[in-house]
């Protein structure tokens, strides 16, 4: 909603006002004065500008450093995850391709230092094998980051929606379906995919769905914890006096929760995604130590740490590279997320 | 016998024998374990054993695989005769066990006479008698309920034969045919045994020395859950719950008298057996050699990772290496590969040495084109489609669009799943698809992956698959693996994972197994098997060779060639 000068409204009520987004909104030039209104000097108000929360967020994020770097590095690797599979068609990066000559060494190791590292090889190849390790390793990152990020977005539909809910509605609504979310988060999530698995997943287990299961596991048993945080934030927002006006304006119970409701916790929703993402990796790895993981040749982040495991004496390189890719993707993840944090409290400013 | 049986490879006689001796000879680095006689063993103390593959049938009539076989030989079922605890060639001469000796033969090799030693005592002091070895033997012929087991009783014996050339008697559960089984094994004195076999087997006293061949108390014997509680005339019983998945605990059996027993020194108080670890975990734990891993052995071998630690270092002078008699092959499906083309265009497009490479290198085996291990008098070294140990997609490629195909032709290889194997099946996924074929890779469960494949209706059409001679002949080789008749039945194809049942090569078996001069029945042995891998059935890949690492007070270890070239659990003391 615009507010030219002209209509009277105070420049104070211009900038309280929530819905004037565009921070290059200004206050009315000065110079610029309607017909017969006293000359009003605005340089001194003229730096001001109208900032979104959003906005305002952003630029708090802006001057922390560390946040700012792993933001960096997570825009990183979400191309990379998104590109590998592009690099491969094209050839560029190949994740299969074995190459038993590069490893004749003792016990098939690589021949060279560093994993049999050279110039086609930037980090080496598999011992006994002799595939690439780096396009194993961008080739499992985009696998891994796939489930992942698919699995949050459907933590996030369905934690949300079941926390606002239950948040809102009181009552046995409330009750039951949080008895649902202890009930859900009460199984143990590791052994019943594993447990599960044989049943779903056919035999060969075929890629397509092993990819399906995983997500929706990973969801299935992950959004109580979201919606937990959902429903805490929806009970101590229900009460504020903006959503009493709304219902006293009439506004069914409906357009408070997606229209009021949901917009306001879009805050913890973001942390919380930005946190659980990296765990959903980590899941990964550990069910592909378990034996839920794709088919050779395909590689996940984790079918490749489970291979390089037992040559942390013999082959330190190719035991190292996939640990540290998990880690930076893991620490990038959550350093971003307490970033994200700080950012989007406006409280932080004081501190 | 799958993965770990005595090898008969280190077979006495000839130039085989000087080649078999010198490369049979495991290198252990203890200097005081000449044959497990003599040194510093002592009585006492708990053996603990680690291994990833449970032992998934301690059933005698159903143990099939090599380090089960040795694990319930040396402690739960004694046969009538034993292969001794020694090294190299010396493993493969056959002496008594519960038999005063290697039995008496008929001038035909068909009647076989044996006396049992007096003191031979189940657990609970009751004697064994030729009763329960008749028992125990009938229960091969109850293949609906005694699966996966050796076959040879079913096909030796002289039972009468129904029109489908099989066996006419379904064990001792069903009784169908009782009465002739019985008169197959005569027992004139509870002490006194003889056998009447269908055709001269001029080596019988070395089958006898399988589990299959060992007596079970009728009256402790349940049917298919008898896996779990195998009753003992041995050194060892069990304690308290056996699992075959997770292992147990064999304490002293307080009725085996061990002056009835030349072989078994039983040092151990306790044996603690565990299944289940990945190798990778079993040798990491070896490795360290902390605690309880100081008394510890194993029957898995060295994985690839852990070659280059094993063999450097300190760690060297507690291990040990032997070629362990053991191929490694594929079988390609006749039933869902009947033409003869596209199998040979599968066969010469393997490279042998990438698949060596996978496994570890010259430390875990070396390539091989036959099915017979190169220890044994049968072998013969020749290169069956001319593309040497490389293999060449290429040509394999011409030969499947000579068949008139469409390519890609879809094949699926199955394998027991581990690291390793996953590696060597990207290799041969690669080159096959080189060649033209499209190749789904299905690893299977290792602890029941010769169940999967043997099932009609599961397995594929190239399976993996591993295999030893049970004793030291080509007869151990050919018919256990090749002859559709003994392994192939509605419900299961047994070890002929190929489902080959070819007549007149089943008449060469026959012609074969009837020759009485052993020369020439090897030579018989090396020509079908150079027919049937030239008919792209049988793509021997890897002869394997084993490394193993054990526990610093583990004292006369040694690994025995017979049976596969495992841990003599007969001589091997923690004290």
């Amino acid at each position: 909603m615009s507010a030219p000068a002209s209509d009277g409204r105070s420049v104070q009520a211009v900038l309280d006002d929530p819905a004037a987004g565009d921070p290059a909104m200004s206050i009315p030039a000065a110079g610029d004065p309607a017909v017969g209104e006293p000359r009003i000097d605005d340089s001194a108000t003229a730096a001001i500008e109208g900032r979104s929360p959003a906005s305002l967020a952003w630029r708090r994020m802006r001057r922390d450093r560390v946040t700012m770097v792993s933001l960096g590095v997570v825009v990183l690797l979400v191309l990379l995850a998104v590109a590998a599979p592009f690099l491969k068609a094209f050839g560029v990066i190949d994740p299969s391709t074995p190459h038993p000559e590069l490893v004749q060494g003792v016990g098939s190791l690589p021949t060279g230092a560093f994993s049999g590292a050279s110039a086609d090889h930037w980090l080496g190849v598999v011992p006994g094998v002799g595939q690439d390790v780096l396009a194993r390793v961008l080739y499992g990152l985009t696998f891994d980051f796939t489930i992942a990020a698919a699995a949050t977005v459907l933590t996030v539909l369905i934690g949300t929606t079941i926390g606002v809910i239950a948040g809102y509605s009181g009552n046995w609504i409330d009750g039951a379906l949080s008895r649902f979310m202890d009930l859900v988060l009460a199984f143990p999530q590791l052994i019943m995919l594993i447990a599960l698995s044989p049943i779903f997943l056919g035999q060969p287990p075929q890629n397509a769905r092993v990819v399906v299961y995983l997500i929706i596991v990973l969801a299935v048993f992950g959004w109580p914890y979201l919606a937990r945080i959902v429903r805490s934030e929806v009970l101590s927002l229900r009460d504020l006096e903006y959503i009493e006006a709304a219902r006293s304006l009439g506004a069914s119970k409906r357009h408070i929760l997606w229209k009021e409701l949901l917009p306001a916790v879009r805050g913890p929703v973001l942390v919380y995604a930005t946190i659980i993402l990296p765990v959903y990796i980590s899941s990964e790895a550990a069910l592909a130590y378990l034996g839920i993981s794709l088919q050779p040749p395909f590689p996940t982040l984790g079918s490749v740490l489970n291979d390089a495991l037992p040559y942390a004496t013999s082959d330190t390189t190719y035991f190292l590279v996939p640990g540290i890719a998990l880690v930076i993707v893991v620490l990038a993840f959550n350093l971003l997320g307490d970033g994200l944090g700080d950012a989007l409290n406006p409280r932080s400013d004081r501190m | 016998m799958r993965l770990a049986r005595g090898a008969v490879m280190c077979l006495a006689g000839g130039i085989v024998a000087v080649l078999a001796l010198s490369a049979c000879t495991g290198k252990s680095g203890k200097k005081d374990s000449a044959g497990g006689s003599g040194g510093d063993q002592a009585r006492g103390g708990t053996l603990y054993l680690n291994t990833s593959r449970a032992y998934t049938h301690l059933d005698p009539q159903r143990n099939y695989f090599g380090d089960a076989i040795e694990f319930e030989s040396r402690t739960l079922a004694r046969t009538l005769t034993t292969f001794p605890a020694a090294e190299g060639a010396k493993s493969t001469e056959v002496v008594p066990d519960a038999a005063t000796d290697t039995g008496t033969r008929s001038a035909d090799a068909k009647t076989w006479t044996f006396t049992l030693k007096p003191d031979l005592k189940w657990q609970d002091g009751k004697p064994v008698t030729c009763a329960d070895f008749k028992y125990g033997i009938s229960r091969s012929f109850a293949t609906d309920i005694i699966t996966s087991g050796p076959l040879y009783a079913l096909d030796y014996l002289n039972v009468p034969r129904d029109s489908a050339d099989q066996a006419a008697y379904n064990g001792p559960y069903k009784k169908s045919g009782q009465a002739g089984f019985d008169k197959s094994i005569d027992c004139p004195s509870p002490n006194k045994i003889v056998f009447h076999l269908r055709h001269p087997v001029a080596d019988f006293y070395q089958t006898l020395t399988m589990p299959a061949f060992a007596a079970v108390r009728q009256d402790k014997d349940n049917g298919a859950k008898y896996d779990s509680n195998v009753f003992s005339d041995g050194p060892y019983m069990i304690q308290g719950k056996w699992d075959p998945v997770r292992g147990g605990t064999l304490v002293r059996n307080p009725n085996w008298v061990a002056t009835s027993d030349t072989v078994r020194k039983a040092y151990p108080d306790k044996i603690v057996v565990t299944f289940g670890e990945t190798a990778d975990t079993v040798y990491q734990k070896l490795e360290s050699n902390s605690g309880t891993q100081k008394n510890a052995v194993t029957t898995t071998v060295a994985p690839p990772a852990a070659i280059p630690t094993v063999l450097s270092g300190p760690m060297q002078s507690r291990s040990a290496s032997v070629t362990d008699g053991f191929i490694n092959y594929l079988s390609v499906n006749v039933v869902k590969v009947p033409d003869k083309q596209i199998r040979q265009a599968i066969a010469m497009a393997v490279d042998r040495n990438a698949y060596v490479t996978a496994w570890g290198g010259s430390a875990a085996g070396a390539p091989t084109n036959s099915l017979i291990s190169p220890l044994l008098k049968a072998y013969t070294k020749y290169d069956p489609f001319g593309v040497g140990d490389k293999g060449d997609p290429a040509k394999a490629k011409a030969v499947l669009q000579a068949a008139g195909v469409h390519i890609p032709y879809p094949i699926t290889y199955q394998y027991s799943k581990d690291n390793t194997q996953d590696k060597a099946a990207i290799n041969i996924k690669s080159e096959l698809e080189a060649a033209g074929f499209k190749v789904t890779l299905d690893g299977l469960n290792p602890d029941t992956y010769y169940d999967v494949v043997a099932n009609p209706k599961q397995t594929a059409e190239l399976t993996w698959a591993r295999w030893a001679a049970d004793y030291p002949s080509g007869s151990a080789v050919i018919p256990p693996l090749m002859d559709g008749r003994i392994n192939i039945s509605a419900d299961t194809l047994g070890n002929d994972q190929a489902a080959y049942n070819d007549p007149s090569a089943n008449k060469a078996i026959d012609a074969a197994l009837a020759l009485t001069d052993d020369a020439a029945q090897q030579q018989a042995w090396t020509a079908l098997d150079q027919r049937i891998v030239k008919e792209g059935v049988i793509i021997p890949m890897m002869a394997d060779k084993s490394l193993y690492l054990y526990g610093s007070n583990v004292k006369g270890y040694l690994l025995n060639a017979a049976f596969g070239g495992f841990v003599d659990l007969a001589v091997v003391a923690v004290q």
